[in-house]
């Protein structure tokens, strides 16, 4: 797993700091040169030995990792820093908070009663020191809780920063007072992609697994909403035995009522949280039982929805359903098993979540072998 | 709120379908417990998912009706991606059922002239959408390989892609027709009506020449492969009566299936097959018994009738058909136009056959005057099944065309009642069948119904996309 919060070692400084593990060049406007580094040098252990104004730290570099480039909050009350944004990585996450208004019953972060609002400065600072091109994903808990902020954000970044994308993880349930002309403006500018999770075509199944009533309804307003601010959209559906099943009708359903997606995310469960918890009325084998996948995804790219399999390791998918198949797992919490070492497929598979383990065991996998 | 819907009894349950085609069966007294606000719980949340019932204006459901009803009705220019054109109404076959008024092979001032390809060019300027296709219609084409030529090079002046398309007997191969065989954007489209004795019959009037025209048929078949050429029947009276032999005939020849199409009631075809009159219940029978066919071969291999195919990847695959059919509205002029050997202009092939036998003048315009604006909006009036008093209460209207020609040259005029017209018993018919594979859950049909939906011949096994 990687490190994300790796340890410091620092004297005296007035608070908490953001920083950019880089060295300050010429070339950086004057408002930003007091986020960059004076000099550093990477020590015979490969830490950073870094200056910074008056401030001198060490950050211990994990081992068989990098920390260049890394854009860190550093709070020297406290023993580690906090990666923000990792520069080897297309995997950095800001999470808005982690309260959330439905309780999915395979959560896999469960909602907590606390909030980052003290952070929401930093990210947005965060985002503008990152390198070009970077994708920042957005997720929670629910971020559209924090509507105003995330809005502002966006707006400043459109502006200032048009290279950015973001990845938005929201259940869409706050749109609906909601003026869509910032949003219409900043999908104008920047690439901003809202993954959005619709669970069954059936509402009662839909609002039964997010546990809250009405959710499904609400969701599909939300889409219709983002939809008419020119958001790109990402359908995401969570498998679980109780909407396995009901996967093909949703395929036809989408095409009907929401022909307006870019691409629609079949996942497989996380098996950590919830989802372990309630393991024994929502795991399921698609390993063993693949036809509700199959016919899904099969119908899906029928109708023109982009369909993929997200953390599906392609062994435990048909052939002719592989192709589906994404990457999807992210580093930070992706492994591989040792029969993974003999897979012909390994380099093209998203492999497992860290947490996979014999509680939560797929019956059929297997290293596949060059045909 | 209730939003608008049809329904259509069955013999024991009713079927309902929303504004935009979404389904459901139910018992026979599902529309009295609607229209009374007598629904169970369980029944409202099914109707909602179907769109029939919406939580008020401001509900996606209505919304999502609003966004289809937009793309029926929105203005687009006109884009002419498929062009039928007849260079040459010569031919050297006489046909029995013949539909175009052919005149002989050594007939003189039946081509066009380089005035005509002149004419074309500016047409093309004008019309032609970016990606073309271009059918070579007669007449016979193979007697005129140098027009191919002629208007592939106009063609690629204004398009970047073009799919020639021609539509030839293969009674006779020249050398420079063949020459465009080994182009790959160009295929063939060619007759064929069953067993050399059959084609006689039909086409050539002596079997020497129904052998060789075959011998050609499998010539092309096996130098240039299936992909290559395709065909079409014409079904008479006497073939409706044992319709396995031709259908046999096709499945052995490799195709992924048959257009079972019935004389049309046009041309020569009306002189000399007064039958196709005799009305729609027999012609009934011989689909039935097609089908039931095209069913035992799918146990083995690949098969399709491609109407109801069609029909069906329409319903449960939403793909938009290219057939009027099942289009609504179906604009005249918009992507489809005609243009005979004279220059004159058409909305479609049967347009101009109508014209030619003289039961209605279809021409909208010519490659010399332009198009007849006045006209093209007066017949696109007729073309919007939506506003039909007829259509408007059908349960499958959502899935169907509508389709004037065909009944102006049944019966000479646009206003009968629908329910009245051939066409609308054909589609009735079809539709029908169709669904009462869905309401029996006929898994063995719909497992058919799959294999066309996705024209593979391994589908996926789960057929929950066909239930309700």
């Amino acid at each position: 797993m990687i490190e994300l919060r790796p340890k410091i070692h620092i004297g005296h400084a007035n608070g908490p700091f953001l920083v950019k593990l880089e060295a300050a060049t010429p070339e950086i406007h004057k408002d930003q040169k007091q986020y960059f580094l004076d000099n550093y040098v990477v020590n015979s252990k490969g830490d950073l030995e870094c200056r910074i104004g008056e401030i001198s730290f060490t950050v211990e570099c994990p081992p068989g990792d990098q920390l260049d480039g890394d854009i860190l909050l550093v709070d020297p009350a406290k023993p580690r820093a906090q990666r923000l944004i990792r520069r080897n990585s297309r995997h950095n996450t800001f999470l808005i908070t982690e309260r959330c208004d439905q309780l999915c019953v395979m959560c896999s972060q469960p909602p907590k009663d606390k909030g980052y609002s003290n952070l929401f400065s930093v990210y947005e600072q965060a985002v503008l020191l990152s390198d070009h091109g970077t994708r920042i994903g957005i997720s929670g808990g629910e971020p559209t809780l924090h509507l105003d902020f995330l809005e502002s954000l966006l707006h400043r970044v459109s502006n200032d920063r048009p290279d950015v994308s973001f990845h938005i993880l929201s259940n869409a349930q706050h749109f609906s007072c909601c003026n869509p002309t910032t949003l219409q403006d900043v999908h104008q500018r920047i690439q901003v992609l809202w993954g959005v999770p619709i669970y069954s075509h059936n509402p009662d199944t839909h609002d039964l697994i997010v546990g809250k009533p009405n959710a499904f309804d609400e969701a599909m307003n939300g889409l219709y909403f983002l939809a008419n601010t020119g958001a790109s959209i990402e359908l995401r559906t969570v498998v679980t035995a109780r909407n396995a099943l009901d996967l093909p009708q949703l395929s036809k359903f989408l095409s009907k009522n929401a022909p307006f997606i870019q691409k629609w995310a079949i996942m497989a469960m996380e098996p950590i949280g919830y989802a372990k918890v309630n393991r024994a009325e929502l795991f399921f084998d698609h390993s063993i039982f693949p036809e509700p996948i199959s016919a899904a995804v099969r119908l899906g790219e029928l109708y023109g929805l982009n369909p993929e399999l997200y953390n599906f390791p392609r062994c435990t998918v048909p052939i002719s359903e592989r192709r589906f198949c994404v990457d999807s797992i992210s580093d930070w919490k992706q492994k591989y098993l040792s029969d993974c070492d003999f897979c012909s497929e390994k380099t093209l598979c998203c492999g497992f979540f860290e947490w996979y383990d014999p509680s939560w065991e797929w019956k059929n996998i297997s290293a596949i072998q060059l045909e | 709120m209730l939003l608008p819907f049809k329904f259509r009894h069955f013999e024991d349950r009713t079927l309902l379908t929303s504004e935009a085609g979404d389904f459901l069966f139910s018992d026979r007294a599902i529309v009295e417990r609607i229209l009374n606000g007598a629904l169970t719980t369980e029944e409202r949340s099914r109707l909602k998912q179907k769109r029939i019932i919406s939580e008020g204006d401001g509900d996606w459901r209505v919304k999502s009706l609003a966004v289809r009803a937009r793309q029926i009705t929105r203005f687009a220019p006109r884009k002419i991606n498929y062009l039928i054109l007849v260079p040459t109404l010569r031919c050297n076959l006489n046909c029995s059922y013949c539909q175009v008024s052919r005149v002989d092979e050594d007939a003189i001032g039946f081509d066009w002239t380089p005035d005509t390809l002149e004419k074309l060019d500016r047409f093309f300027a004008e019309h032609a959408a970016k990606k073309i296709k271009i059918e070579f219609q007669g007449g016979e084409i193979s007697l005129r390989p140098d027009l191919i030529r002629s208007v592939e090079k106009i063609a690629e002046r204004y398009s970047n892609s073009i799919e020639i398309v021609a539509c030839s007997n293969l009674f006779h191969i020249s050398k420079d027709f063949e020459d465009l065989f080994k182009k790959e954007n160009f295929f063939i489209s060619t007759s064929l009506d069953g067993n050399d004795a059959e084609m006689m019959r039909n086409r050539t009037h002596n079997l020497a020449a129904a052998k060789r025209n075959i011998k050609n048929i499998r010539h092309v078949l096996d130098t240039y492969g299936a992909e290559k050429i395709a065909f079409l029947p014409t079904i008479t009276e006497d073939q409706k009566k044992r319709p396995e032999e031709l259908i046999k005939t096709y499945f052995d020849i490799g195709t992924s299936g048959i257009f079972l199409r019935p004389v049309n009631f046009m041309g020569f075809a009306r002189k000399k097959h007064g039958e196709a009159k005799a009305g729609f219940h027999e012609w009934e029978q011989f689909y039935r018994r097609s089908l039931d066919y095209i069913y035992e071969l799918n146990q083995t291999g690949y098969f399709e009738e491609f109407y109801v195919a069609d029909l069906i990847r329409q319903v449960f695959g939403d793909e938009s058909s290219a057939l009027v059919d099942f289009r609504s509205p179906a604009w005249f002029l918009q992507n489809y136009a005609v243009i005979d050997f004279d220059g004159t202009i058409y909305p479609s092939d049967e347009a101009r056959m109508l014209t030619r036998t003289r039961t209605v003048d279809l021409s909208v315009g010519s490659l010399g005057s332009g198009l007849d604006e006045d006209k093209i909006a007066a017949l696109n009036s007729t073309a919007i099944h939506q506003i039909n008093s007829d259509c408007m209460h059908c349960a499958y209207q959502p899935y169907c065309g509508i389709d004037i020609i065909d009944d102006l040259s049944r019966y000479g005029r646009v206003d009968l009642r629908k329910s009245d017209t051939w066409f609308c018993n054909k589609q009735q018919f079809l539709f029908d069948w169709v669904f009462e594979k869905v309401k029996e859950k006929n898994t063995k049909w719909l497992y058919i119904f799959s294999k066309w939906l996705f024209r593979s011949n391994n589908p996926p096994d789960n057929l929950e996309v066909f239930l309700d």
